[in-house]
């Protein structure tokens, strides 16, 4: 499987590339423009960092998608398909170029952003006193530095978790697409259907799964809460990474 | 060596391989014979695992095609199957990689004898060029079985000449060689074994020899005979 994952990321790696520049260009700018003195520029390309990094999530999640829905489609997927691997090993491939590069963008994410804010810290006092009056406000309200990492760790898992569900479920109907439904009508808008009525179909089931702890005060508490929910969600991914490999190893057709 | 067995696979409610029951033994080149859309690729493609049947039983060696007996079947698709960003370098390394089988310093040899540079991306290179390079990949692999999907195709007349060459230079008592082609003059001279396919059944087979023997023909006028109205 890693072979494949090597074949997989030279396959794709133009995307992150291209999104990496723009993350660099931004950071070049920002560094300049803190250098410069340019105040209104600093919040400009500070801004436009954080949403571009913010939206590296989304891109990796579509590109994750669209690449395997492309290959499906194209004649490339003899050369995988013919390798003697497992269906499995494919999927998983996928599945773990996807996370590789997801958790890059996530380090990128997690070193940039706290420099860049003691940075704009450092060098404007208004910012440095609205830092120090958040401090301030946080220590009021009981929350310390231990509870903003266990914060960030909850979000972290939650958010993996939703996009492994998106991506294998996306997998599911694309697959579904090109073996069971491949010579039926409407196969695409039919795949997307499904895509949709299993999401939101799983989502609806999570909502009644019964939380361990109904009124959590603190953030261990709210993450323990939500476990059951996350476990329900990675059942569903294995069950679907499953489902996909074994439709494509009974049924596929390229 | 494979065995296939009242294999049929349906597209929707169109059967593209209807009923092809077959036996490839080692040491033989076999002629996969018929028009366009008689069903041989989509054959090709069910013994190399790209396409699963409908119904009916293929097996290499007992086993049932899968991940297993794709270490030991060869297959060149009619079309270019590279990775966009390859060139013949990088799918030297990539079968390298997957297949025990791959003999590199033969991949290099054959790409410098049909005049091919490693490091040309595929996508930039002619129809020819693609199909030569197709041809040197597959062949690279001392696989049982070799499955080559009209290789002639886009390739001019020497060259052919060069395809037959190295196909006949490839062929051993060990391996067997599936060819298809609708260039049916150019294989005359080298098959072991004829498989006319027609509308997904095959409608004769036979050693080539027997064949010419029995119907005072050469294969050539058994085809045009068999095809004449498609």
């Amino acid at each position: 499987m890693l072979k494949l994952t090597k074949y997989e990321f030279r396959k794709n790696m133009s995307a992150p590339i291209i999104l990496l520049i723009v993350i660099g260009v931004l950071q070049v700018a920002f560094l300049s423009c803190i250098a410069l003195d340019k105040e209104k520029y600093v919040a400009l390309t500070f801004g436009l960092q954080t949403v571009a990094m913010t939206f590296s999530y989304f891109i990796i999640l579509i590109l994750s998608i669209a690449s395997y829905s492309r290959e499906l489609k194209s004649k490339s997927s003899y050369m995988t398909f013919m390798a003697p691997v497992s269906t499995y090993a494919i999927i998983g491939s996928k599945l773990l170029m996807a996370f590789l590069v997801a958790v890059f963008f996530g380090i990128v994410l997690a070193v940039l952003l706290p420099i860049n804010v003691v940075i704009i810290g450092a060098k404007y006092d208004e910012v440095k006193n609205f830092t120090d009056a958040l401090e301030l406000l946080m220590e009021f309200f009981g929350f310390s530095i231990k509870d903003l990492i266990i914060n960030a760790i909850m979000v972290v898992f939650e958010i993996m978790v939703n996009f492994y569900l998106v991506v294998v479920l996306a997998y599911l109907s694309i697959t579904l697409s090109s073996t069971v439904l491949q010579n039926k009508k409407f196969k695409g808008l039919v795949s997307a259907v499904l895509f949709g009525v299993i999401y939101f179909g799983l989502s609806w089931v999570a909502l009644k799964i019964p939380q361990v702890i109904e009124n959590p005060t603190d953030y261990v508490e709210a993450f323990v809460s939500v476990f059951p929910t996350m476990m329900f969600y990675i059942m569903c991914i294995v069950a679907g990474f499953f489902a996909t490999g074994t439709l494509l190893e009974k049924k596929v057709s390229l | 060596m494979l065995q296939c067995q009242n294999v049929m696979k349906k597209y929707g409610g169109k059967a593209a391989v209807a009923n092809i029951t077959t036996n490839i033994v080692p040491g033989k080149i076999y002629a996969l014979l018929g028009s366009n859309g008689s069903g041989k690729t989509t054959f090709m493609k069910m013994v190399a695992g790209l396409v699963k049947p409908t119904s009916g039983t293929i097996t290499f060696a007992g086993m049932p095609i899968g991940a297993e007996t794709k270490k030991h079947i060869a297959y060149m698709p009619t079309e270019g199957f590279y990775y966009n960003y390859m060139s013949c370098k990088d799918a030297g390394n990539f079968y390298k990689d997957f297949f025990e089988d791959f003999d590199e310093n033969k991949y290099y040899q054959l790409l410098q004898e049909m005049n091919l540079d490693p490091d040309m991306k595929v996508s930039k290179m002619s129809s020819g060029m693609t199909a030569k390079a197709k041809l040197a990949l597959t062949l690279s692999r001392n696989s049982s079985i070799i499955m080559l999907d009209e290789p002639l195709n886009g390739i001019d007349i020497i060259a052919r000449e060069k395809v037959i060459e190295t196909v006949l230079q490839n062929a051993s008592p060990n391996n067997a060689i599936i060819m298809s082609s609708h260039l049916v003059d150019e294989l005359e001279k080298i098959i072991d074994y004829a498989i006319f396919v027609r509308q997904g059944e095959v409608v004769m087979q036979g050693d080539a020899e027997e064949l010419r023997t029995r119907y005072e023909k050469s294969i050539v006028d058994m085809y045009k005979e068999i095809y004449k109205y498609d």
